[in-house]
């Protein structure tokens, strides 16, 4: 019995690979023809600066995309749990650093030091006082317990700050800096692209903490009994994991990437009770590409998502920028709704 | 060492136990035989704080334990290798056995490595092999072995032997023997019950939820009621 399942899975697995490597090579060659009709017909010389710019934006901004779905990506894994204020947290980091810069005038990126261990604490006391008693509940309850107190904090917000969107301009943000073998001279100019120094830096750190975070889920301790939890949470309770602890610490880890995003964005960004929940929405769509639970995957989704969404703005002009996010979003689940890093669910 | 008196639990609306009472004293292996649904996995569960207890009490060492987390139960050195072995199916053996030190210093897992490879030297040759890949047997040598890294003073084994070749079968009631003879308390639950009950000082036969019989190892073996119904004698 067993013998015979595992030789029909091997089959199963073939078979797919062999149609994932065709569908490849199609988009292979109808990627190659169009780029060679485009030059050809002059759309490259009279377009390359754009073309640029788009993939710039798209990278810089898919940065950030990543890390708030590795905040994401990581509660779905290890609680199981489809956190809907994962935006509402972000738009905590968003005002918490906001509020740092104009009152105190600290440094949005010094206030990653406040912010991110604020989230942290928000996040374990959520989970704590709201999420644990749900955990067993069914998935439509804890949707809507989730989804409810991203409304909270959302109204909560608009009631202390109001509607108004406010913004800030970074001091520094149009000065040059020498760093010895070269200067920059900001904004950049990078193949005819302007990069800001805001997204720039937004760009640069969630990446960081994108890897900080890889590293504390693949390398620690912590990160051993995280994943523990996720693969198997009865072993895990029966070698002594405290497994409660660990659903804790998994959403505030959770809430403070989304802090840390928060806090990155808001420099470039009209600052709205609101503002996070458009980041939800693509993060959402993020997680669904890299494959539900996986890490690396956001971070990759949140990259080629960016790239799509400026991409697409290109091409067609006047458009919604997220209609080509989510014309990606339903391919994948028509084609592979276990996402590039995800396994499937057989 | 652990004591169970008049033990119900079971799951949300199902009563599975209804009034366990047993004991096992230090340095013993005691069986737990019965039927399938008898209770024998409910009865290990609630003992490990897996499934809340609804009436009745649990001590282990004098100290009241029928409330406490299961991680606090592990800490106190109650452990249990469980059914279908729960392991870290994506994790490599080496992690899985190190997660089974969760609870312990560094400094003392490499010692505890060293006697669990003794015990299963298979295991050291497939150290980083992924859990998920190993055999039936291999599984239920590494389940054993995270269970051992933890240090256990009471384990509780449940079927050990479910699944495997009867060479295999023979090989882990050697290992349980000998976990038994280095001075770890044994609690052996198995529908092998002849072989299970020749292992055990004494042994207890569950049916619907309640104890219904206990004795010895031999008295059992010999009990015509139990011949009948669960040796096929």
């Amino acid at each position: 019995m067993g013998r015979k399942l595992t030789s029909d899975t091997t089959v199963n697995e073939t078979t797919q690979g062999r149609s994932r490597a065709w569908v490849w090579t199609v988009l292979a060659i109808v990627a190659f023809v169009l780029g060679i009709f485009l030059v050809q017909s002059g759309w490259w010389d009279s377009n390359h600066s754009v073309f640029a710019q788009a993939v710039v934006s798209g990278l810089l901004i898919g940065g950030v995309y990543g890390l708030v779905a590795m905040g994401l990506s990581l509660v779905f894994g290890v609680l199981d749990i489809i956190n809907f204020a994962h935006g509402a947290l972000m738009t905590i980091g968003i005002y918490a650093s906001y509020l740092l810069f104009q009152e105190y005038g600290v440094d949005p990126y010094i206030s990653l030091l406040i912010t991110v261990p604020l989230l942290f604490v928000v996040g374990m006391g959520i989970q704590h006082f709201a999420i644990n008693p749900v955990m067993t509940a069914p998935v439509h309850n804890q949707l809507l317990l989730t989804l409810g107190i991203a409304i909270m904090i959302e109204n909560i917000l608009l009631v202390v700050f109001t509607g108004t969107p406010r913004s800030i301009e970074l001091p520094y943000a149009r000065e040059s800096f020498d760093l010895g073998f070269v200067t920059l001279d900001f904004p950049l100019k990078v193949f005819g692209a302007v990069v800001s120094m805001p997204k720039l830096i937004a760009f640069v750190m969630a990446i960081v903490l994108a890897l900080v975070l890889y590293v504390l889920i693949q390398r620690t301790w912590l990160g051993s009994a995280i994943r523990a939890s996720a693969q198997q949470p009865e072993g895990a309770e029966l070698v002594g994991i405290d497994i409660n602890r660990i659903y804790m610490i998994t959403f505030g880890i959770g809430a403070a990437a989304a802090g840390a995003a928060g806090t990155l964005v808001m420099p470039f960004l009209f600052v709205s009770p609101t503002a996070g929940a458009t980041f939800n929405i693509i993060a959402f769509v993020v997680v669904v590409l890299g494959g539900m639970g996986s890490v690396p995957g956001a971070l990759v989704g949140g990259l080629i998502i960016g790239l799509t969404q400026e991409m697409s703005q290109i091409f067609v002009s006047g458009s919604s920028k997220f209609l080509s996010v989510f014309v990606v979003f339903i391919l994948v689940l028509l084609f592979r709704p276990q996402g590039i890093f995800g396994k499937a669910h057989r | 060492m652990l004591r169970i008196e008049n033990l119900h639990a079971g799951y949300a609306d199902l009563e599975v136990l209804h009034g366990v009472d047993l004991e096992v004293n230090e340095g013993e292996i005691v069986a737990l035989i019965g039927a399938n649904g008898a209770g024998k996995t409910t009865t290990l569960r609630a003992i490990s704080g897996v499934i809340p207890v609804s009436s009745g009490s649990i001590t282990f060492e004098g100290s009241s334990i029928d409330s406490w987390r299961s991680s606090k139960i592990v800490a106190e050195g109650v452990v249990q290798v469980p059914e279908a072995r729960k392991l870290f199916a994506d994790m490599s053996v080496r992690e899985n056995l190190r997660l089974g030190a969760y609870r312990r210093g560094r400094s003392e897992m490499d010692a505890t490595f060293d006697e669990v490879f003794e015990l299963f030297p298979r295991l050291q040759e497939r150290a980083s092999q992924i859990a998920g890949t190993l055999s039936g047997g291999e599984q239920q040598m590494l389940a054993i072995g995270r269970a051992l890294m933890t240090k256990p003073r009471f384990l509780m084994l449940d079927e050990p032997s479910l699944g495997l070749a009867p060479k295999l079968v023979a090989d882990i009631f050697d290992v349980v023997r000998n976990i038994g003879k280095n001075g770890v308390t044994v609690m052996l639950v198995e529908q092998n019950a002849v072989r299970a009950l020749e292992l055990s000082d004494r042994g207890y036969v569950l049916e619907n939820g309640v104890v219904a019989l206990h004795g010895t190892g031999d008295e059992l073996l010999g009990n015509d009621r139990v011949r009948e119904a669960y040796l096929g004698l």
